[in-house]
């Protein structure tokens, strides 16, 4: 629960908001159709644009952020996850949708009351004590009620999901799921891993449809922060279902409003900023360490933190809500994403390049150290920028390294991993939040000074099982010597037989190469006589017609006629070639050791 | 800074030279036809001169130094980049190219006056009291005028940037990225890694042309280098914008003019010397410790350290200026220079050496130790020259070390990152000034001297956090654990790779084996197919074949016995020799 007095004062009246309109009925009817004519018009609205010489960038991308509005959650989150991946992240409109919001209709309240009481199980009017009819937020498939707790006296809200919330997905997931088919059978752009991003948009629709996991992300994350300036709103079990979640309502002002005033009425945002003790400073700072906490200390974090689903409370105070996509990851590539951020903070670039190598599940056959230098080049540029301070956030902020880097790994062919799409929506967001809330915001320092907190919180939080850490390393210890003599056996066998095959490769591949020469030599001594005999016919008067026959004789006359000493010369080259061929197969034939331990240059 | 720091002076103010006002707006505009009209002239001028066998070195120096002077700005910085490489162009080139010098043009200071009144937003005379209107310096990118702020009286330099730069460096950029894209597309001297010179070049740009880099740098600077008694003029950074830079003025003797004066006064040095208490040796090793001090410790360095950017100011106090252009090292990089540096101080020469080719980025397949040996050979002839106080600085300084390494390298096709350059740089330019400061030192003394200063600071550092670093040590207790967990891995994994590499050895050798006896027993029944026929043709053999079959016999051309011989022999040697090797492959090793 949040105390009374981190309430801050209204930032926004409600009318200044754009009221929720009303929902379409059955939006999934034509819904092929739908989206083709949708991006149809896109499409010529933009050559329209163009014919007429007023196509702008901002003209651009509100259309494109208006169109994505209209198709929806799916296709605004399959668009948001493959611009991780590109190098969109680099640019404003990249940015900006990843801040895009998923806007739906509300739906009739009859429709919704009779949902909420199915799954409540009794009367609306028992639980809560009013209910407002018309929701303050909806999306495509939700929509989400300001109500008063009947037996808790408590403001709450509740999300309640739309009665055709399964069948948008169900559809959307299948036109999705043809043009991946499709994409994949033409093997257009293989790297972007279809087939995996699809699982990942699967996974969204599980989370979505079924309110447990949110409210169950809800639940641990408020655990987590407990020690926080983070709060996050209390759920109410007794009325929460998989299809309704009530939880705490927090009375406080949006990120995103305080953006659209920034914009609008700075005058006003900084008497407010006075009036309620707020330092965007202070509160960039502390989403900061609350993010990098979350993901390196908890190893579980808010992944759909962005504007709209963080509150400004007073005392630069924080609320979290939405927790719609919890994220984590597997203890090894924690170790390594953290290890790799450390190294690129204190500048120690060519470790941070094998680290994010180490990253990928599959490196693409390619010269691993131009892509290297490419990747320190990106990161050096960061370096150089993050110190300015007068530089626009975007430019240097980590998602724009980040977008970056994906043009390097996407030239090189490396394949996308859409394990790590929630971690890196995770830093874009919380580069969003700090673009606006401190664009002087120093990056890199930011890290070195949560890594030096957090190893100072590790050690101190680990100096208490003392006893139980020496008591397992004593064990470990006892068994020690066995393991490594165990190890040291399997490596010294390892070893000779590598060293074995090493060597055995290269003899056979000798014993191969000397019996090519062989059958050179041969080859050789046959010329050499065939053309001694020759010499001897013509200038000796030997008569070998009955050793060569006839058919060779008539060979014979092929060679063509000169002088005595030309003979001579061709003779001897003949033979030296068949001497000289005949060394070499000797020289393969015999075995030589240790011939190839100083072709490597040995540097230790 | 304060008054008593500032020194008498060396030369009378009233030499320096007047700087020339170019005041001509249309430069810009036939930009592209000029460039492509001089490129070709140049380019048709060179072949000229080749075709008639008179291309020197020194003379393409001197034609690209016109050429690039003519186009001004980002040409100027690609040939000073380019000057930077003597281990890839010839040295007479470099030296060519590294005497191109910013043209000193001003331009109006009307207009400097407007620059700064928009970008500050307010008139001249409310921000400052006094206001010069000859420009005191200029350079390509912008010429700098002296003033007084109003506020406190202090005395400032302002920096403007020349109107119309950030057109012409687009458009030039355009250009040569265009270039040298050309280049690397037909890989024309793909040593030169024309792409990363391109990025190189861009990153020196972005950062001169914005003002706002240059004042963080200063600032970062001035932090770091007040603990190597070393000053950098304070910034006034309310008056800092992108176009515009206000500083402190510095009062003091250029190193410019103090080398002059070596060079043609040295009478006139002596009292200078002990009217303002200066002594070069001091001077010298401060400028050199610091430069190595900001290099390894601070990583951060000051990359163009040429005479006009240091200024001597009483009792040995030295003043640095112009952060345009300051480099860090990559990590990982640094620490291998370190290495090698502290081996060469130590004498250690193969270990330096090896240690040295572990900087470049990739290594060629060929045998490295003519190469090494080559290295060695000049490194102890620097080593016994160092002891020698006669022999000229250049000779025995770190840059010519380094130079001699890069070149050895790339004759060997190894060739070390751009980035890398930015130090050896930094060496060259600081040499001209340590040269005259402390002539007859030795630099392994000198180096060593360095380390062991820099061990006590690191020692005094680690004493700083002990106590964080006792509580830290409590984590070795995990080591068993972790070091077993490991095991557990390692063991498997390594008798997994035991066994799939034996399998796949195996199964390759008796793949060959089985492809090599299959040809063994082909060429077998080839020589006995062969000799059948030979006995069919010569000795009437039918074997009791059917008329069929004898009839297509008949067919094959007929042979005399020498040639079948011939035939029949290859063949069964070539049969024994495969069966040989076939049985070699089946054996177990």
């Amino acid at each position: 629960m949040i105390p009374d007095h981190l309430i801050t004062t209204r930032l926004i009246q409600a009318t200044e908001r754009t009221p929720v309109p009303p929902a379409t009925e059955r939006p999934w009817r034509m819904r092929g159709l739908f989206v083709a004519s949708r991006l149809i018009l896109l499409w010529l609205g933009d050559w329209w644009l163009r014919l007429r010489g007023r196509r702008t960038r901002l003209r651009r991308m509100q259309r494109f952020e208006r169109t994505l509005q209209h198709l929806g959650m799916v296709w605004i989150r399959v668009v948001q996850t493959l611009s991780l991946r590109g190098s969109l992240l680099s640019t404003p409109v990249g940015f900006a949708i990843q801040d895009l919001r998923d806007l739906g209709g509300a739906r009739p309240w009859p429709q919704m009351k009779e949902i909420l009481e199915a799954e409540l199980g009794r009367p609306v009017t028992d639980v809560f004590e009013e209910i407002e009819t018309h929701p303050f937020v909806a999306t495509t498939v939700s929509q989400t009620h300001r109500a008063r707790l009947k037996e808790e006296e408590e403001w709450v809200a509740v999300k309640i999901q739309q009665p055709y919330a399964k069948d948008i997905f169900e559809h959307d997931l299948r036109l999705i799921s043809r043009v991946f088919s499709v994409l994949k059978m033409l093997d257009i752009m293989p790297g972007m891993r279809w087939d995996d991003l699809f699982h990942e948009l699967r996974e969204i629709q599980i989370r979505e449809l079924n309110y447990h996991y949110e409210a169950a992300s809800l639940r641990r994350l408020s655990q987590n922060l407990v020690m926080e300036p983070v709060h996050v709103p209390q759920v109410y079990d007794a009325y929460s279902s998989g299809r309704v979640l009530v939880m705490e309502f927090i009375q406080g002002a949006l990120l995103s409003d305080f953006i659209y005033l920034s914009r609008t009425d700075p005058r006003r945002l900084q008497l407010w900023l006075r009036e309620n003790n707020i330092d965007p400073k202070l509160l960039a700072q502390r989403l900061f360490r609350s993010v990098y906490r979350q993901v390196f200390e908890d190893n579980f974090f808010h992944g759909d933190l962005h504007t709209a689903n963080i509150i400004l409370l007073r005392d630069s105070r924080i609320g979290v809500i939405e927790c719609r996509s919890a994220g984590s990851l597997d203890r090894e590539s924690l170790a390594k994403q953290r290890h790799f951020l450390d190294h690129l903070a204190r500048g120690e670039l060519d470790t941070a390049a094998e680290i994010y190598f180490l990253l990928a599940t599959q490196l693409p056959r390619v010269d691993l150290n131009i892509v290297k230098q490419k990747l320190i080049r990106v990161w050096r540029t960061w370096e150089t920028r993050v110190h300015v301070t007068e530089l626009p956030y975007l430019e240097k902020s980590l998602s724009y390294t980040i977008g970056r880097m994906n043009r390097v790994l996407y030239g090189s062919q490396f394949a996308a991993q859409w394990a790590f799409s929630k971690l890196t929506g995770a830093w874009v967001h919380l580069d969003l939040a700090l673009a606006n809330l401190d664009p002087a915001f120093n990056y890199q320092r930011g890290i070195l000074n949560y890594m030096e907190m957090g190893e100072r919180r590790h050690v101190t939080t680990n100096i208490g099982n003392l006893p139980g850490r020496v008591g397992a390393a004593l064990v470990a210890l006892h068994e020690f010597p066995r393991k490594m003599e165990e190890y040291n056996l399997l490596r010294e066998s390892l070893m000779r037989r590598q060293a074995q095959v090493v060597q055995g490769s290269a003899s056979k591949l000798d014993a191969v190469i000397a019996a090519l020469f062989g059958l050179g030599s041969m080859v050789f001594l046959t010329i050499f006589v065939f053309l001694a005999s020759i010499f001897c016919m013509r200038f000796y008067d030997f008569n070998l017609d009955v050793l060569l026959g006839p058919q060779l004789v008539e060979l014979s006359t092929v060679v063509p006629r000169f002088g005595q000493p030309a003979w001579l010369v061709v003779l001897l080259i003949v033979l030296g070639l068949q001497r000289f061929t005949q060394r070499l197969r000797k020289r393969f034939s015999t075995r030589e050791y240790g011939s190839h331990s100083d072709a490597a240059p040995s540097l230790d | 800074m304060r008054e008593e720091w500032i020194p008498t002076q060396l030369i009378a103010r009233n030499t320096r030279p007047e700087i020339p006002i170019d005041d001509r707006a249309h430069r810009y505009r036939f930009r592209h036809f000029a460039l492509l009209g001089r490129g070709l002239g140049l380019v048709a001028h060179l072949l000229f001169l080749k075709l008639t066998g008179r291309l020197k070195p020194v003379k393409t120096g001197q034609l690209l130094c016109a050429f690039c002077q003519k186009m001004g700005l980002l040409w100027i910085k690609l040939g000073q980049l380019l000057a930077m490489r003597p281990d890839l162009l010839s040295q007479e080139l470099c030296d060519e190219l590294a005497r191109l010098q910013d043209r000193a043009l001003g331009f109006a200071p009307e207009q400097a006056r407007l620059r700064i009144e928009a970008e500050l937003g307010a008139p001249l005379n409310e921000i400052f009291s006094e206001f010069e209107d000859k420009p005191w310096a200029a350079a390509s990118i912008g010429q700098v005028h002296r003033a007084r702020l109003r506020k406190n009286g202090a005395r400032v330099v302002i920096k403007v940037r020349r109107p119309g730069m950030q057109r012409a460096f687009v458009r030039d950029m355009q250009l040569i990225r265009g270039g040298l894209s050309l280049l690397e597309r037909l890989s024309v001297l793909p040593f030169m890694h024309w792409n990363e010179l391109l990025w190189e070049l861009n990153q020196v740009f972005v950062e001169e042309l914005d003002y706002r880099y240059e004042v963080h740098n200063q600032m970062r600077l001035r932090k770091s280098l007040a603990r190597h008694q070393i000053m950098v003029p304070r910034v006034y950074r309310r008056y800092c914008t992108t176009k515009v830079l206000v500083m402190e003025f510095v009062d003091g003797v250029s190193m410019v003019d103090y080398l002059y004066v070596v060079a043609n006064q040295p009478h006139k040095l002596d009292a200078w010397h002990r009217e303002n208490e200066i002594d070069p040796d001091v001077v010298g090793r401060r400028l050199l410790f610091s430069f190595l001090r900001q290099v390894f410790e601070d990583k951060l360095f000051h990359a163009d350290l040429h005479p006009g950017n240091i200024y001597l100011m009483r009792n040995n106090r030295l003043v640095l200026l112009d952060f345009g252009s300051i480099g860090t090292l990559e990590r990982d990089l640094l620490r291998k220079y370190d290495a090698y540096l502290e081996a060469l101080a130590k004498g250690e020469f193969a270990k330096a050496i090896d240690i040295f080719v572990l900087i470049a980025p990739r290594l060629p397949s060929t045998n490295l130790a003519p190469m090494k040996e080559e290295l060695m050979r000049a490194l102890s002839s620097w080593k016994d020259r160092c002891h020698v106080p006669e022999i000229s600085y250049k000779e025995k300084s770190a840059g010519w070390v380094l130079d001699t390494m890069t070149k050895a390298l790339a004759r060997h096709g190894i060739t070390i990152q751009w980035s890398f350059f930015k130090v050896l740089r930094g060496w060259t330019t600081l040499d001209t000034s340590l040269r005259d400061l402390i002539p007859s030192r030795d630099l392994p003394g000198l180096m060593t001297a360095y380390m062991k200063q820099r061990r006590t600071r690191e020692m005094q550092q680690v004493m700083g956090q002990l106590p964080a670093d006792l509580l830290r040590l409590q984590n070795l207790v995990d080591y068993p654990v972790e070091q077993a967990e490991m095991g557990i891995y390692r063991g498997a994994n390594l008798r997994r790779l035991a066994q799939v590499f034996e399998g796949t050895t195996n199964r390759v050798s008796r793949l060959v084996a089985a492809s090599f006896g299959f040809f063994s027993a082909a060429f077998l029944v080839g020589a006995a197919a062969g000799t059948g026929l030979c006995l069919y043709q010569l000795a009437d053999f039918n074997y009791g074949l059917d008329m069929e079959t004898l009839r297509n016999l008949a067919r094959f051309p007929k042979l005399d016995l020498q040639v079948w011989l011939l035939i029949n022999g290859f063949l069964a040697y070539s049969s024994f020799s495969t069966g040989l090797l076939a049985q070699r492959f089946r054996q177990q090793e």
